[in-house]
């Protein structure tokens, strides 16, 4: 009788434990989650193409702002720019009028007007007047 | 009448423009997420914790893709609650989710970054005293992605010392051809010995590398050397129009993909792009224009290809960690992949058929290439019996190791105090992580940290926006955190979708005898609706449906349970105890079931979603 009730609370214990143990795990393998699914599956990375992608600009901008302060680094925040833009099939993002409007729609986003604003646009868009009346198209784009 | 009231409530306090967020509980399952999830869904971006390394993290999902993966793959039932909220609840609450995943990607690429770091300088630092031979094989993280689209390894390293490539990518007179024809346009835009000058000044800038870093999130040290690497071989190859390898890409023969005037009209006004996206990356200033201009280039000589055989060449786009179906796999589920297969012909061809419809950009290019390249791993599968089934990237990354062609003059000292730097800033990152986001069954799951977000984005007006606030530090577990939801959230609606089999399940009694169903589907030797998945660990009776028998169905599946695991100590010598593992799994997923608990439903590792039903589908 002793044995079956220790027998029974731990299977009690254990059920319990289980049913606590929610959480997906993820995979272990960078490269295989960064790649865009299985043979089977359609591939997420192109539904939605440019609207997508230039969403998840804004969306990435937008936290770098909000996490960076004083000086921006502009290799690291291009090289965020770079994974985003792999992973939606865009080697070349410079020349992709949407990663500009991205930038443009996370600067009104976040607020930044006047000065800042203007030395914000300058700098992502390297002085380029293309880039940087994207920015202003992104900027303005906005309510 | 008290929810009503509550959502009434809500709705009233908040603006008059209404919108819904969805909160997603899924069932328990062997494996992963046993005692289940949870996810919210913004529109069609879902947002759910995952385990990783000992740390929860947030992940942001297609909607249809994270439908797929649980319902039908893992063939779970999933509980969708439709919330009611306001406009400006729900974009807050969006906006909150979507900032917290992009910082929180960053920190951990911080990390990555810093331990990047530290391979390099052990690498530098062996440079210093080893054997070039030793130098050879590095990390995974700091091989040079797209370098392997032109370069072996083996072409920085005596032959003998590693295997030469195989494959029957022949681009010799395409890439000469191409790649000239870019070395003169460059040579007129930037003027003559533009690509002597800018191999200079890359060769200096990494001689003059400096080994301090200013702080954890500076562009470092290992990411500035490899991208200056890569910029070096990508004018290397354009300075000897070298073609690419003979592995990196291939080609579809036979009648399918016949170029008309006008798709031969798209294809060279996408070159003409390409073109001048490669002027434009070799002088750019991004940190990683070197990777984008093997990209481009190499996309370049394919088409050239391409144009010049009339028939369809593509770069290889699976990364060098893909998943591999064995032959094996390819036997058991001939079915599932046979649907598979057929659907990777459909999508092929339809994509280059409208090719004359639309112009053609960069983004479709890359699309057009994954559907090709997964069309093509299904014919050549027929001869390799062997398929990679996971793994494509939407961009070309083949990767070679770091060649030694060009080093940072850095003394044994300055390595020594880099790598000290470099241990300190692992450590500082690492603590971060750990404080901010360390998994905890009880205090930090899946579930704590939904309503964590949840509450923090609303902040004091979480019961004035939600009706209620739902205490992270009470609702730990993903079946009672939804009732949770139901009862203190303004709910509009909720949703069951059936698991894959639970759906396939109601057909059929639907059509047959109820009874036979019952005794045929209830266990695996008899079901029709599920064939043995290598990646569930053994049992004999499904217990989803079977509440009144579950305990000795349970009693059953534990016995399966402890016969794989004995089976798998007798095996474990060779196979690492992979079995065994497997096995003990198994027994401990069948244990609740005596205790009338659900776990083992099946899952399923081949399905599409042309196998699944219409209804089944994602999104329905």
């Amino acid at each position: 009788m002793f044995v079956s009730n220790r027998l029974n609370l731990l299977i009690a214990g254990l059920s319990f434990v289980l049913i606590l143990n929610g959480c997906s795990f993820s995979d272990s393998s960078g490269s295989i989650s960064d790649s865009i699914g299985s043979i089977s599956d359609s591939s997420s990375s192109f539904s939605g193409g440019s609207a997508k992608y230039e969403s998840d600009v804004e969306d990435y901008t937008y936290a770098y702002l909000k996490s960076t302060s004083g000086t921006t680094n502009y290799a690291d925040f291009q090289s965020g720019l770079s994974d985003i833009a792999k992973k939606r099939g865009i080697s070349d993002w410079e020349s992709d009028a949407h990663t500009y409007k991205g930038i443009g729609k996370a600067l009104k986003k976040a607020r930044i007007e006047g000065v800042s604003y203007e030395t914000y646009k300058k700098n992502f868009g390297e002085s380029d007047a293309t880039k940087m009346k994207q920015i202003q198209q992104g900027y303005d784009s906005q309510d | 009448m008290k929810r009503f009231l509550t959502l009434l409530a809500v709705l009233l306090g908040n603006t008059a423009n209404a919108d819904t967020f969805q909160y997603l509980y899924i069932e328990a399952n062997e494996g992963s997420a046993s005692g289940g999830h949870v996810a919210v869904q913004f529109g069609e971006d879902v947002f759910h914790y995952q385990f990783k390394d000992g740390l929860i993290r947030l992940f942001k999902q297609d909607a249809e893709g994270f439908r797929f993966d649980y319902r039908v793959l893992q063939n779970r039932t999933l509980h969708v609650a439709d919330v009611d909220v306001s406009a400006a609840t729900f974009n807050v609450l969006q906006d909150h989710f979507k900032l917290l995943f992009w910082q929180q990607d960053r920190q951990f690429k911080q990390l990555q970054a810093a331990k990047k770091d530290g391979y390099l300088l052990e690498w530098l630092l062996r440079s210093h005293t080893a054997l070039p031979s030793s130098r050879q094989i590095t990390d995974k993280s700091l091989m040079l992605p797209g370098a392997g689209l032109f370069f072996n390894d083996s072409d920085f390293a005596s032959v003998s010392q590693l295997t030469e490539p195989h494959g029957d990518c022949q681009t010799k007179a395409p890439a000469k051809s191409i790649l000239t024809t870019l070395r003169a346009q460059l040579a007129l835009q930037y003027g003559s010995g533009f690509l002597q000058r800018r191999k200079v000044e890359l060769t200096t800038a990494i001689q003059h590398l400096s080994a301090a870093t200013n702080g954890t999130k500076d562009y470092r040290l290992s990411e500035r050397y490899t991208d200056l690497l890569n910029g070096l071989l990508a004018l290397r190859v354009i300075e000897e129009a070298r073609p690419l390898t003979s592995d990196a890409c291939h080609t579809l023969t036979g009648p399918a993909g016949h170029l008309d005037p006008q798709k031969t009209e798209r294809l060279n006004n996408l070159q003409q792009q390409l073109m001048q996206s490669a002027q434009n990356l070799a002088v750019s200033k991004r940190p990683d224009w070197g990777y984008a201009l093997l990209v481009t280039i190499s996309r370049l000589v394919a088409l050239q290809q391409t144009l010049q055989s009339g028939q369809w060449v593509f770069v290889d786009d699976f990364s060098a960690d893909s998943t591999v179906i064995a032959a094996e796999d390819m036997k058991r589920f001939a079915d599932e992949l046979g649907v598979q297969r057929k659907k990777a012909e459909t999508v092929w061809q339809q994509q280059w058929q409208s090719l004359g419809n639309t112009e053609l950009d960069e983004q479709h290019y890359s699309q057009l290439e994954v559907t090709a390249n997964r069309y093509h791993e299904w014919l050549v599968s027929n001869n390799r019996q062997t398929l990679r089934y996971q793994g494509e990237q939407a961009l070309p990354v083949k990767a070679i190791n770091l060649p030694t062609i060009t080093l940072p003059e850095f003394s044994s000292q300055q390595l020594q105090q880099a790598l000290h730097q470099q241990a300190l800033d692992t450590q500082q990152l690492t603590q971060q992580l750990q404080q901010n986001f360390a998994y905890h069954l009880l205090t930090r799951n899946c579930v704590t940290e939904i309503f964590h977000t949840i509450n923090q984005a609303l902040g004091a007006e979480t019961q004035q926006r939600l009706g209620a606030v739902i205490d992270e530090h009470l609702n730990i577990v993903p079946f009672t955190a939804f009732a949770m939801v139901q009862a203190g959230y303004p709910v509009k609606h909720i949703t069951v979708l059936p698991s894959h089999r639970q759906q396939q399940l109601a057909k059929q009694y639907e059509q047959e005898f109820p009874p036979l169903v019952y005794a045929r589907e209830s266990n695996i030797v008899s079901a029709s609706l599920y064939d043995y998945n290598p990646d569930d660990a053994w049992f004999v009776f499904f217990t989803d449906d079977a509440l009144l028998l579950r305990p000795v169905f349970g009693a059953i599946n534990s016995v399966a349970g402890v016969g794989q695991s004995l089976f798998g100590l007798v095996k474990s010598p060779f196979d690492e105890g992979q079995l065994l593992a497997t096995g003990m799994r198994g027994l401990l997923m069948s244990l609740p079931e005596l205790a009338f608990i659900n776990m083992r439903k099946g899952s399923y590792k081949f399905l599409s979603p042309d196998s699944a039903s219409p209804e089944n589908l994602p999104g329905q």
